[in-house]
């Protein structure tokens, strides 16, 4: 009775009205005060030692906001035996809520993530997002940094199509620390990224891999570029070692304001590697661009690659050069 | 009861359509490289889910219609099953300006009026007026069209098999070099029509304290056209200095198939162990090899062999423990190993044939140099969080590399760390670290160098030895949970100590500052700007073989400077008026670029060991500076007419500005000169306008 005089919060008339809309297929069952035996549960902090298991409907009561992100997401699935919502809801994650429920001013009665260590943030998660391309995550770059799985990602606040993001864009969320490097996607020569064609984790796995820098192929960085440009993979006849060592010796895969992204302009790039006699010992400079009098092949348009124009390898029996 | 039982069954989802104009000034290829923003009906996105049966249906096209089209759809059940299909176009524009005499474009022969030919080869200066009048406009461009399926089968919880296809096909023309020899300087459009088939397939076993997976990876690269044969602009008949053809080779097919398994195994104390192998190989399709020549002029010696044989092992492995018992220590230490075996059999060249033109003997012959690779690399960090939430760490790297015909043998990389975060509840986040690099050669074989030509004291600078340096920090202040800001700071040195040619030393500096600001569920604005600097020294002399040669008073350097301003605004304003959106942004990114050259000593360069002396080259004329500057500007208004239909209206304002002294239309100011045909694939600016209406229909 003393209950039913105190005025209900606007949230909780909303909840009534769909419940009598919409009325459950089934009655509402009693949440088990324990979880069954063998389920797979994080583990639960020390203050909530000794609390039960209160239900959906108890969390919701205070925590209706909660609802629509959590409900429309795999997370809430009761057909996935992995998600939350097949174990024991809300608290699968946030541990058992009677303590908190009794009284919510006690903090740290209820598992609240924003304020724990990313160990244990990241415990809870890989309680279940341990295999696939999560099964790297211990001992990779970002763990080994304390990043947690809320520094990127949000249950109940995600604002990106897919993968339960912070930011729109994937490429968003990782500019907060790589500014620099997703700086260069805004350059004249750059990966389709900002076209929405590629993403960071094309070529990327953030929750680590087996390869170096993350990546999300093969087994070096060559192997990685040449899985899509496989048209420089080779093995060829005569083979230009720097590109086959890595493609970034001489590309910069995030963008720059050279052509084919090139880390720095030809003839400027070749010849820090080719002084010998010649004409890869020459100066080119202002007097022999193209806009000048007596011009030099070797500067203007194609630059070296004008003859050199194989210069990932070569197949012809006179490849040595790379000019056929 | 929980929520997703109260999930709607029905279709949801939403199209956005409209028309949109562009008033477009300059290079209408660059504003569409990768991306179709033509003119009328446009069909932006589709969305449509449903869940039926306990599957989850999800349906979506992007830029229906248009050449950079997508379309995506799955199927899940969440319990076993996730399939997977997308279908992706992804156009490469780059140029609508290209001129060119060929006919054939696109295919593997490109051919020349032979009125034409012989018109210039009488007259070498017609070519200019020739290329005037008969010269036709194409688009250079390719485009990749990508089919992906994959399936994700969980027969239990405790097994996944996951099977991936994907078949890329590619097509079009891209600008190559061309040349019939040393002054010559011909671009051609080389054709670009391959397809690339991947396949990999994995099985996953999770039941704790095990992780273990087995794969298989196979991809097919295969090329239409693996040498192009294409026209001297200049010469109508062969012959034995230049020909009146020449012929190119391209990318040659192959294949690469591989396999590789994985055990993880979570031991006590937060710890786990991982182990990972890997083995591959990597084939040429066998072609056959092409001619030394297409001159009928020349006659050339038999080839030593018909094929190239390629094919190089790849192997590699992986070892990894990472250990967290409590906040006072935290472990990991790694081991990794990767081989790259190159089979590809030697290859004699007894006469080489430059641009198809005569042979020349080379005596003794010249090998090819089938190049290898072994890594191994030893991680091993530490860190601890003995207060608090600052946690310090310490970590060593030992890289090791044995290559195959490169000047050094082997080289070692010591890289110690430190590193230094601070995470604390909520306000305040720092994260730094330091680096300290020395790799180091063994084996050096200068006669490498000599035997090319090559100056003995030029090191390479991707395995030359290297003392690095390099510092990061990244912090964020979040006083509220509505305002965060952060400021980055990176910085480093790369010293090649004993490159008396070649890159000398590099550094970079970069500074960041964003904030976002939050106000409430309907607002929020950020606001970040972020400054680069990159320098290079590099060295190198001016000489012919002879006296020259060893003269270091003709030694010279280019200094480079990079720098880069970038800028980006962006406002989200949801209900700015009744029923009304709005959502800004501002992107700005200024690239400049200097390259000085330095002639005699470069001071506070130089090597200890060198006597520094006075120059004997002329003083070198400045080259210009470059410039790329892309800004762009939207603004989206979307107006909410009913829950289900709104009406938006959105405006972009795009521009790139471009000076290069290489590659714009001032460099370049003829396509036909003297011995150069170009076709003309510059940089150009542009300033684009693109208004859109749109209608939202939601259901």
């Amino acid at each position: 009775g003393r209950e039913e005089q105190q005025p209900q919060k606007p949230q909780q008339k909303e909840q009534q009205k769909l419940q009598q809309k919409e009325p459950p297929k089934e009655p509402p069952q009693q949440p088990p005060t324990a979880p069954p035996a063998g389920m797979r549960l994080p583990p639960i902090s020390k203050s909530q030692e000794g609390a039960t298991y209160v239900g959906d409907e108890t969390c919701l009561t205070c925590h209706e906001e909660k609802k629509q992100s959590y409900a429309g997401s795999m997370h809430g699935r009761t057909d996935h035996p992995r998600a939350p919502g097949a174990k024991m809801g809300c608290e699968t994650c946030h541990g058992p809520g009677s303590k908190h429920a009794e009284d919510e001013t006690i903090p740290g009665l209820i598992r609240a993530f924003v304020k724990e260590p990313a160990r244990e943030v990241n415990g809870t998660c890989l309680t279940c997002h341990e295999r696939g391309t999560h099964a790297l995550w211990e001992g990779s770059v970002h763990d080994s940094r304390n990043l947690s799985c809320s520094t990127c990602h949000s249950v109940h606040s995600f604002k990106s199509e897919h993968a339960q993001l912070k930011t729109v864009r994937e490429m968003d969320t990782c500019r907060s620390c790589h500014r620099d490097k997703v700086a260069k996607v805004d350059r004249s020569g750059h990966m389709p990224l900002r076209e929405g064609k590629m993403e960071c984790s094309t070529c990327h796995n953030p929750h680590g891999s087996t390869s170096v820098r993350q990546l999300r192929k093969g087994d070096s960085i060559a192997e990685m570029c040449t899985s899509c440009h496989a048209d420089k993979r080779g093995p060829y006849l005569w083979e230009h070692a720097p590109s086959r060592d890595g493609c970034a010796t001489c590309h910069d895969p995030h963008g720059s304001s050279n052509e084919r992204m090139l880390v720095t302009k030809p003839p400027i790039l070749c010849q820090r590697c080719h002084v010998g006699t010649r004409h890869p010992s020459t100066i080119y400079d202002g007097a022999v661009i193209g806009s000048a009098p007596a011009p030099s092949i070797r500067i203007y348009a194609r630059s070296c690659v004008t003859c050199h124009s194989n210069i990932h390898g070569s197949n012809h029996p006179s490849g040595q050069r790379f000019i056929r | 009861q929980t929520a997703a039982e109260e999930t709607p069954t029905g279709w949801v989802g939403l199209i956005d359509f409209g028309v949109r104009a562009t008033n477009l000034d300059g290079d209408g290829a660059r504003f569409e490289r990768y991306r179709d923003l033509g003119d009328g009906l446009f069909l932006e996105r589709v969305r449509a889910s449903r869940e039926a049966k306990g599957w989850l249906l999800d349906f979506g096209g992007d830029h229906v219609g248009r050449r950079d089209q997508r379309f995506t759809a799955s199927a899940v059940d969440p319990a076993r099953l996730r399939a997977s299909f997308v279908w992706d176009q992804i156009p490469m524009l780059l140029s609508r300006s290209t001129r060119s005499l060929y006919s054939g474009i696109g295919t593997g022969v490109l051919s020349i009026d032979d009125a034409l030919q012989s018109q210039v080869q009488a007259t070498p200066s017609a070519i200019a007026p020739v290329f005037a009048q008969f010269g036709r406009v194409f688009d250079t461009k390719t485009r990749r069209h990508i089919g992906r399926g994959s399936v994700e089968y969980s027969p239990t919880e405790a097994v996944t098999i996951t099977t991936n296809y994907r078949r890329t096909n590619r097509e079009g023309t891209i600008p190559f070099g061309g040349s019939f020899g040393h002054s010559s300087l011909v671009e051609i459009p080389a054709p670009t029509e391959h397809t690339l088939s991947d396949f990999d397939a994995s099985a996953e076993y999770v039941r704790d304290p095990v992780i273990v997976r087995g794969g298989y990876t196979g991809s097919w690269f295969h090329n239409d056209v693996t040498n192009v044969v294409f026209d001297n602009p200049f010469r109508a008949t062969d012959i034995a200095a230049t020909p009146s053809r020449g012929r190119l080779t391209l990318a040659p097919s192959n294949s690469f198939i591989g396999v590789n398994g994985m055990v993880s195994v979570k031991l006590p104390r937060r710890s786990r162990a991982m182990a990972y192998v890997s083995t591959g190989m990597l084939q040429d399709a066998g072609d056959a090899l092409v001619p030394q020549t297409i001159n009928s002029a020349n006659t050339t010696a038999p080839l030593e062999r018909q094929t190239v044989e390629g094919e190089a092992r790849t192997s590699s492995v992986n070892l990894r423990f990472t250990s967290r018992p409590n906040q006072f220590a935290d472990v990991t230490v790694s081991y990794r190993s990767y081989d790259y075996d190159n089979r590809t059999p030697v290859f004699d060249m007894t006469q080489r044939v430059s641009y198809d033109n005569a042979p020349a003997a080379v005596t003794p012959p010249a090998e090819t140099e089938p190049f290898g690779v072994t890594r191994h690399t030893f991680d091993a960090d530490f860190r601890t969080t003995p207060f608090g939430r600052s946690t310090a760490g310490v970590g060593f790297t030992r890289n090791s590399e044995d290559r195959t015909h490169r000047i050094f043998e082997a080289t070692t990389d010591n890289v110690f760390r430190v590193t230094f975060d601070t995470v604390t509840r909520q306000w305040f986040t720092l994260r730094s670290k330091y680096e300290h690099a020395q790799r180091r050669g063994e084996g050096l074989d200068e006669t490498l160098l000599t035997s090319i030509g090559e100056q003995s004291k030029l090191r390479h600078f991707d395995i030359a030895n290297r003392d690095r340096d390099r510092v990061t920090l990244i912090g964020s202040v979040t006083p509220t949970g509505f305002l965060n800001a952060s400021l980055t700071f990176a910085a480093g040195k790369d010293d090649y100590l004993e490159s008396v040619f070649g890159l000398r030393d590099n550094t970079h500096r970069v500074y960041g500052a964003g904030a976002d600001y939050v106000v409430n569920d309907n607002a929020s604005f950020g606001v970040s700007y972020s400054y680069e600097r990159y320098k290079a020294l590099q060295r190198s002399r001016q000489a012919n073989p002879g006296v020259q040669f060893d003269d270091p008073s003709r030694n010279w350097a280019a200094d480079s400077t990079d720098l880069t301003h970038a800028v980006l605004v962006n406002a989200e304003i949801l209900r700015i008026a009744e029923k009304l959106d709005l959502r800004a942004s501002y992107d700005f990114s200024r690239g400049r670029a200097r390259y000085n050259y330095i002639t005699g000593p470069v001071a506070d360069r130089t090597l200890p060991e060198e006597v520094p002396v006075p120059t004997s080259l002329p003083t070198p004329t400045e080259l210009p500076p470059t410039l790329s500057e892309f800004s762009r500007g939207t603004v989206d208004l979307i107006y909410t007419l009913t829950s289900r239909v709104s009406i938006g209206v959105s405006y972009w304002y795009d521009r790139y500005r471009v000076n290069d002294f290489t590659l714009d239309v001032d460099a370049n100011p003829e396509l036909a000169r003297g011995q150069a045909l170009l076709m003309g694939y510059l940089y150009r600016p542009y300033t684009a306008n693109t208004g859109w209406l749109r209608l939202l229909y939601h259901w």
